[in-house]
């Protein structure tokens, strides 16, 4: 039995990007031509330096890092759309990666042929999928509408439809930007049981997202980007530690603390106010 | 055995392109799903991919053989012919210039071979050629001087011009990812192509050994038309068309296939 696993050794990527040039328009004409006129100059960019993991059979690591560390960028990194700059990363076991759910879906056919083009476009044969057909369709609660357009579900319904399909089949490993749970109350509940279930059948998940209380619950490890630098890799609650120290360094954050320092009365006056108004409305209630 | 996936690992085009081809799931499904619902809630559904071509060519056809001096039984096939290919073609190529923009939420995915999205393009204007063909095989019934026999060269012909609008598409959807420029480069050359290639006027108003002959025959796409074209209207395609499209061929692999490994791997950032 061969391992499941996923190494990222040095991985460093660098884009290239557009930057309009510095505008010092005055007016609103001068705005519109500048808008017209100015080109475009290419800049190339670290959206990752030296990132270095390894996650084997049972991990499950948590993704931290505020907007922009480059969580997304290192998803797509492992799940073979973006080559490292340099360094390199080896993942064995089939992928998952559940980062867009509404991928691919022709608007004008009708739900039976979307969910056959999406499955092969996950790599499914047109097999299998007919095997599965009915399952999704029942996840999802579109049985009736199997043959209306796609352009006739709500775009609840759509979510619905691509989350059954992206999860109709366990995989090795699973990429996760975000858990999902939206959907209305009935399809929430079972979309969790759905999600719990997948990571309890994948060897490994790596999973971004900004809730300590979902992460603590669910991974063994924790990874820390900042700025594209892995800053801290190791044992998910120390991760979350370091983590915070980040985003407690930031100005913002700094300046709020200071406030409610400086201001601890007056703070302190607020939260009681709310309180009491609270207490009183449900007394009213 | 678990799959497994290698960073450092280049894609090779020749070994993608053949993963591709015996991997049709997604491309040939979602590019016939495209057509097909195009025309869904028209109330003449596919006959719309027909209908374009069978009114330009027996139009056209009628008022070009009076303009240019030419019975029409020996123009209409000529013309029909010479136009499906040329659709064929700027069908591939207009498409390929926008594939990796358009599948870009595929590509960001990371699951799919690139060179799926080029077949995409392909298999789309390859549906239309079929449908130009039922076009085309009307003209042959009606026509006095073809025959249907010479319908078999296309077995031998029909390949060559397939497997150079492969390179071709392959080299233009990553130039097109690249460079924005490239599609508003190839809707100004296509339009000037249609006038410029003999598709609507026979090469036989220019000879080879003249200046202008000379002049025409640097255009690829008669040389690519003409190779499938001559065969069906009972001749030979003249020596130079033949080598010209082997040559092409050979030269536009190889050159596709550097482009695609050196480049590749960047085209996720581009899009």
């Amino acid at each position: 039995m061969e391992e499941v696993h996923a190494i990222a050794h040095g991985v460093t990527l660098r884009v290239p990007h557009f930057v309009q040039g510095e505008q010092r328009a005055s007016s609103f004409a001068s705005t519109l031509l500048a808008a017209a006129m100015a080109r475009p100059r290419r800049e190339y960019r670290e959206i990752l330096s030296g990132v270095t993991f390894e996650a084997r059979e049972g991990d499950r690591v948590a993704l931290m890092g505020r907007n922009g560390a480059g969580k997304t960028t290192l998803l797509r990194v492992l799940s073979g759309a973006f080559k490292p700059t340099s360094g390199h990363v080896e993942v064995r076991g089939s992928v998952q990666a559940l980062l867009n759910l509404g991928l691919g879906f022709h608007q004008d056919a009708t739900v039976r042929e979307n969910i056959f083009v999406r499955a092969a476009a996950m790599g499914m044969g047109a097999g299998p999928v007919a095997s599965q057909l009915d399952a999704i369709l029942d996840f999802s609660g579109l049985g009736h509408a199997v043959n209306h357009r796609l352009s006739t579900l709500s775009s609840g319904q759509r979510m619905r439809l691509g989350f059954a399909i992206s999860t109709s089949v366990q995989h090795d490993i699973m990429l996760m930007d975000e858990w999902f749970g939206a959907g209305d109350a009935e399809f929430v509940e079972k979309a969790r049981d759905r999600m719990v279930d997948r990571v309890a059948g994948s060897s490994i998940v790596i999973l971004a997202s900004h809730s300590f209380q979902m992460l603590r619950r669910i991974c063994n490890l924790g990874m820390v980007l900042d700025a594209g630098e892995m800053v801290y890799f190791g044992p998910v609650n120390d991760a979350i530690d370091e983590y915070k120290k980040i985003y407690q360094a930031t100005p913002e954050y700094l300046a709020r603390r200071k406030f409610e320092a400086e201001n601890e009365a007056l703070v302190t006056q607020r939260i009681v106010a709310r309180a009491s108004s609270d207490a009183g409305d449900d007394d009213a209630a | 055995m678990k799959p497994t996936y290698r960073s450092t690992y280049n894609e090779h085009l020749i070994p993608q392109f053949w993963q591709s081809l015996i991997h049709p799931d997604y491309w040939a499904y979602s590019s016939w799903l495209a057509i097909a619902t195009k025309y869904r809630r028209t109330s003449l559904g596919l006959l719309w991919a027909m209908l374009p071509t069978a009114v330009f060519v027996v139009v056209l056809g009628n008022i070009y053989s009076h303009l240019m001096g030419y019975p029409i039984e020996q123009y209409l096939p000529y013309l029909g012919i010479g136009y499906v290919l040329w659709r064929f073609m700027i069908h591939v190529i207009n498409d390929a210039v926008t594939t990796f923009h358009l599948h870009k939420a595929f590509i960001m995915e990371g699951r799919i071979r690139l060179t799926d999205f080029v077949l995409s393009s392909f298999a789309k204007a390859g549906f239309y050629l079929f449908f130009g063909g039922v076009i085309v095989l009307c003209v042959f019934l009606w026509s006095p001087i073809l025959h249907v026999s010479a319908l078999w060269t296309l077995l031998l012909t029909l390949p060559l011009l397939v497997i150079n609008m492969a390179w071709v598409a392959v080299c233009i959807a990553m130039l097109g990812a690249r460079f924005p420029d490239i599609q508003e480069v190839i809707g100004t050359v296509l339009i000037l192509g249609l006038l410029l290639t003999p598709i609507l006027w026979p090469i036989e108003k220019f000879p080879a050994d003249s200046v202008r002959g000379i002049v025409v025959r640097f255009n690829p796409a008669f040389h690519l038309i003409d190779v499938v074209r001559a065969p069906l209207l009972g001749r030979m395609p003249e020596t130079v068309s033949i080598v010209a499209v082997v040559a092409m061929g050979i030269i536009g692999w190889v050159l596709a296939s550097i482009l695609f490994r050196r480049y590749a791997r960047f085209v996720p950032l581009w899009v």
